[in-house]
């Protein structure tokens, strides 16, 4: 029997592949490509739509093979640095953990021609920092402050 | 599906946050302590301790149980468990779904060729 016993608070993965950081996260993020590879053996993705920026939403349904009932899963992106990071919540619909929002951090790390991608799953801290999440609350914020800064500098000029 | 009581695992999760938190849960693993053998590798005060034993607590993780003029402290492994199930879950998945990818590179990458 395992030892399931751990003080483990999020879940970190790394998995490296032979080719460029670019490749690996066109895969990620482009609908056409998410369709035929996303999710575990024995499911298929049968939707996947794509806004990828900060704020930008996702969605992704799939189904067990060959005709489970669909469930969905979908978010918000928290940040978007092409062929470096994302970061975006994660909502199942229909599914285990419905309704409950999480976040994922996908790092890709180019190592001379490959890709280490380094992928971490984890439950808010606080469910206020959830819903301020959910919203892409903070990345509005951020924009908000940054067009104000603009603002000030065009003032002072 | 299963339902992992979601509350619980929130606290759970949330008392995991902290890594003072994570050690002295590393700790009573290797057997019960006192308030003051928890505090000792940390250099923080004895009222800081005590808050963050108050999170494990709170999350279930933790029993304090008043020994003469200090406390003895126990871990209760049940939420800690359940923690490693949700993201054992998750570790399933993307493990899963990583490899998929990998098919997927190698398979472009013949094509491209």
């Amino acid at each position: 029997m395992p030892d399931v016993i751990t003080e483990q608070h999020v879940l970190e993965l790394k998995q490296t592949y032979p080719y460029a950081p670019d490749r690996v996260f066109d895969a990620m993020t482009r609908p056409e490509q998410l369709m035929k590879w996303f999710g575990p053996a024995g499911y298929e993705t049968v939707e996947a739509e794509v806004d990828l920026r900060g704020g930008g939403r996702y969605r992704i349904v799939m189904r067990k093979v060959p005709d489970g009932a669909p469930f969905s899963v979908g978010g918000v992106y928290q940040e978007v640095v092409p062929n470096e990071r994302l970061q975006f919540t994660w909502r199942w619909n229909g599914s285990h953990d419905e309704g409950i929002e999480t976040l994922v951090t996908m790092e890709f790390h180019g190592q001379g021609g490959a890709t280490e991608l380094v992928l971490r799953h984890e439950r808010f801290p606080t469910s206020d920092m959830r819903d301020r999440h959910n919203t892409g609350w903070s990345s509005v914020l951020d924009r908000l402050a940054e067009h104000c800064n603009t603002l000030k500098q065009g003032a002072s000029q | 599906m299963v339902k992992y009581g979601e509350r619980r695992l929130d606290h759970t999760f949330a008392a995991l946050s902290d890594p003072t938190r994570r050690a002295m849960l590393a700790r009573l693993r290797k057997g019960e302590a006192t308030v003051g053998e928890l505090a000792k590798p940390f250099r923080i005060s004895l009222p800081a301790v005590s808050k963050h034993l108050g999170v494990l607590e709170r999350a279930g993780l933790v029993e304090r149980k008043r020994d003469g003029r200090t406390h003895r402290c126990r871990l209760r492994a049940a939420p800690l468990a359940e923690a490693s199930l949700w993201i054992d879950h998750y570790r399933v998945f993307w493990e899963g779904t990583l490899e998929r990818l990998g098919g997927f590179l190698e398979q472009t990458g013949k094509d491209q060729k």
